[in-house]
C-alpha cells in the first residue's frame, strides 16, 4: 500500500471515528437518561451482561449505519478530498475500499463479541456458528451499497434526486409484488408461511453454491465500484 | 525537471464547446499567467490538467509520461482551486499532513507564512472568511513540493495588504526554489510584473501563448487625428477603436511596419498587459 493511500485512509478514517464517537456518546447518554428515569420509577438495574450486550449491540448498529451511510453517500466527497490532495482515482478507490473493509470487520468483531458475552453463561461451544457466513454476507452487502454509492457519485444533483427517489420507489413496489407472487405461488394460505421453499432457501447457506454465488456477487460489486470510481470527475453542480 | 505539455485538449459540456483543441507547453521554473474572460474555460483547463475532469480528446504530458492516472506525475502538479473540495471540518494542519504524503510539504515556511496572514495551523478552513480561506489555500500551494503549481483565482477575496503579501511570498519561495507557477487571475495589472509567459484563452481557443515581453513589445495604442490614424493603421488589425471629436484612438497587437513613417500628430504608446488583454478579448471592440 502506498503512502498516499494510507494517509488518505487515515485522514478519512479519523472523520468516521469522530462520527462513531459522537453517535455513541449521544445514544449512551440517552440510554443512561432513560435508565435513570426508569430507576426513579422503580425499575431494577439489569445485569452487567445485559448492559454489555446492549452496549455492543448499540455500537454494532451505529457502525453498521455509518458504514452504510458512508458507502452510499460519501464516495463523491471522498473523491473531491482525494483530488484536492493530488491522489489518483485508483488511490481514492483503494482508501475507500480499505475503510469499508475495516468497518465490516469491526462490525463483525463487535457482533462476535456480543455473542461471546451472550454465550458465556451457556457455554462457548456454538457461539461462533455462522460467523464466517455473516462476515462474507456483510462484505457482499456493503460492497453492493458501495457500488450503488459510487454510481451515485457519477450523477448530477438532479440525477441523484431522480434515481435516489425513483429507484427505491420502484424497488419497493417490485419487492412487494415479488413477495405477493412468492406467497401466492409457494403457499396459498398466508397463515401458513412455514413452507418448504423458504426452508430450502435458508438451508442453502453454507453450501458450495451459496459461497460461489456470494463471492461472485462480491467480486462483481467490487469491480463495479472500481469502474465507477475511475470514471468519477468533478461536477459543476 | 520535465516540460509540461498539453496536446490537443478539447472539452464539451453537452453541446457547448468549452475548450477547442488547445496545445501549449510550460517550461520548468517559470511563472505564467493564464488569462481569459469569465467563462473562457480557464478553470476547466486547470481541472483537466490536474486530472480532476476528463477531456473529450487530447492529452496532458509531463515529459513523456501521461499525467492522467499517473501517481508520480500527479505528485509534480498541484492545483489550488477556487472551489472548496475538502470536507467542512478540515483543519489546515490536517490538509498539510495529507499533502505532505503526496508532494512533501514545508511546514516551517508554512507556519511563517500563516503568521503573516494572521492565521494558525489549527484553523478550520470552512470557518474562515473568503479572503482568509484563500490565504490559507495559498500557504498550502506555496509550500507543497510540486514542480508545477497552478493557482486558480489566487487573490479571491484577499484585501490589498494580503495580496501584496502573497506576491512577496510567491517571489520569495520562487527564488528559494524555482518551479513553475501558473496564475489564473483577473487582476492582470497586479501580476504583470511577476509573469514571464502568458497564455490567453478566448472563445475556447488559445489566442496568445508567448513571453509577456514579446507580447507587449507589439502591443500599441495609436492615437491622433482620425484620418491620419486610419492612414497609418491601414492593413493592420485594429482590435479596438474609439473616437472623441476628431481624435481617434485604436489598439493594435502586432508588429508595426518598419517602413511606414509615423505621421505628425500621431502618437504611439505601448499597452500594458491588462489593456493588451482587453483589446484582444473585447468582443465588438469599441
Amino acid at each position: 500500500m502506498n503512502k498516499q493511500v494510507l494517509t488518505l485512509t487515515k485522514w478519512q478514517g479519523k472523520a468516521i471515528a469522530k462520527a462513531v464517537a459522537v453517535a455513541l456518546a449521544i445514544i449512551i447518554g440517552l440510554d443512561l437518561l432513560f435508565g435513570l428515569i426508569g430507576l426513579i420509577g422503580g425499575a431494577s438495574i439489569g445485569s452487567w451482561t445485559s448492559m454489555l450486550t446492549n452496549f455492543l449491540g448499540t455500537l454494532s448498529g451505529i457502525l453498521g449505519f455509518i458504514a452504510f451511510f458512508w458507502a452510499l453517500c460519501f464516495p463523491y466527497q471522498l473523491f473531491k478530498s482525494g483530488m484536492a490532495v493530488g491522489a489518483t482515482r485508483k488511490g481514492i478507490w483503494g482508501a475507500n475500499a480499505i475503510l469499508l473493509a475495516v468497518m465490516v470487520v469491526l462490525i463483525w468483531l463487535v457482533d462476535l463479541l456480543k455473542d461471546l458475552v451472550l454465550y458465556a453463561s451457556k457455554g462457548l461451544s456454538n457461539f461462533a456458528d455462522g460467523a464466517g457466513i455473516s462476515l462474507a454476507t456483510a462484505f457482499a452487502g456493503l460492497a453492493t451499497v458501495a457500488a450503488v454509492g459510487a454510481g451515485f457519485a457519477l450523477l448530477s444533483r438532479r440525477g441523484k434526486l431522480l434515481v435516489g427517489v425513483g429507484l427505491p420507489t420502484v424497488l419497493i413496489f417490485l419487492g412487494i409484488v415479488a413477495l405477493r407472487v412468492l406467497v401466492a405461488v409457494v403457499d396459498k394460505d398466508p397463515n401458513r408461511f412455514n413452507n418448504h421453499a423458504l426452508l430450502s432457501l435458508s438451508g442453502a447457506a453454507g453450501t458450495a453454491l451459496f459461497w460461489a454465488g456470494l463471492i461472485g456477487w462480491f467480486l462483481l460489486m467490487t469491480a463495479l465500484n472500481y469502474w465507477f470510481f475511475t470514471r468519477t470527475q468533478l461536477r459543476r453542480d | 525537471m520535465d516540460k509540461f505539455k498539453v496536446r490537443g485538449i478539447s472539452k464539451r459540456y453537452g453541446k457547448k464547446r468549452v475548450l477547442d483543441n488547445l496545445s501549449f507547453e510550460l517550461e520548468p521554473a517559470k511563472i505564467y499567467g493564464l488569462l481569459g474572460r469569465n467563462g473562457a474555460g480557464k478553470t476547466t483547463l486547470l481541472n483537466i490538467i490536474t486530472d480532476r475532469i476528463f477531456a473529450n480528446s487530447g492529452q496532458v504530458l509531463l515529459g513523456d509520461a501521461t499525467v492522467a492516472g499517473n501517481r508520480a506525475a500527479l505528485a509534480q502538479i498541484y492545483l489550488m482551486s477556487e472551489a472548496d473540495l475538502v470536507a467542512k471540518h478540515t483543519k489546515f494542519s490536517e490538509l498539510a499532513t495529507v499533502l505532505d504524503a503526496t508532494y512533501g510539504f514545508d511546514f516551517t515556511e508554512a507556519r511563517r507564512m500563516l503568521a503573516g496572514f494572521d492565521l494558525d495551523d489549527q484553523a478550520v478552513l470552512a470557518k474562515l472568511s473568503t479572503g482568509l480561506k484563500t490565504a490559507a489555500k495559498l500557504v498550502l500551494a506555496l509550500n507543497v513540493r510540486a514542480n508545477y503549481v497552478f493557482l486558480d483565482e489566487p487573490t479571491l477575496g484577499l484585501d490589498a495588504n494580503h495580496r501584496e503579501l502573497f506576491y512577496q511570498e510567491l517571489m520569495k519561495t520562487y527564488e528559494a526554489r524555482p518551479r513553475t507557477f501558473v496564475i489564473s487571475t483577473h487582476l492582470i495589472n497586479e501580476v504583470q510584473q511577476l509573469l514571464e509567459g502568458v497564455i490567453i484563452l478566448d472563445d475556447s481557443k488559445i489566442i496568445k501563448d508567448q513571453p509577456v515581453a514579446d507580447l507587449l513589445a507589439n502591443a500599441y495604442e495609436i492615437s491622433g487625428p482620425a484620418a491620419k490614424v486610419d492612414e497609418y493603421t491601414a492593413g493592420l488589425t485594429v482590435l479596438t477603436s474609439r473616437q472623441l471629436g476628431k481624435i481617434k484612438t485604436v489598439t493594435v497587437v502586432e508588429p508595426l511596419p518598419d517602413q511606414r513613417v509615423i505621421p505628425d500628430q500621431v502618437k504611439l504608446a505601448h499597452l500594458d498587459l491588462q489593456h493588451t488583454f482587453t483589446a484582444l478579448t473585447n468582443k465588438g471592440g469599441n
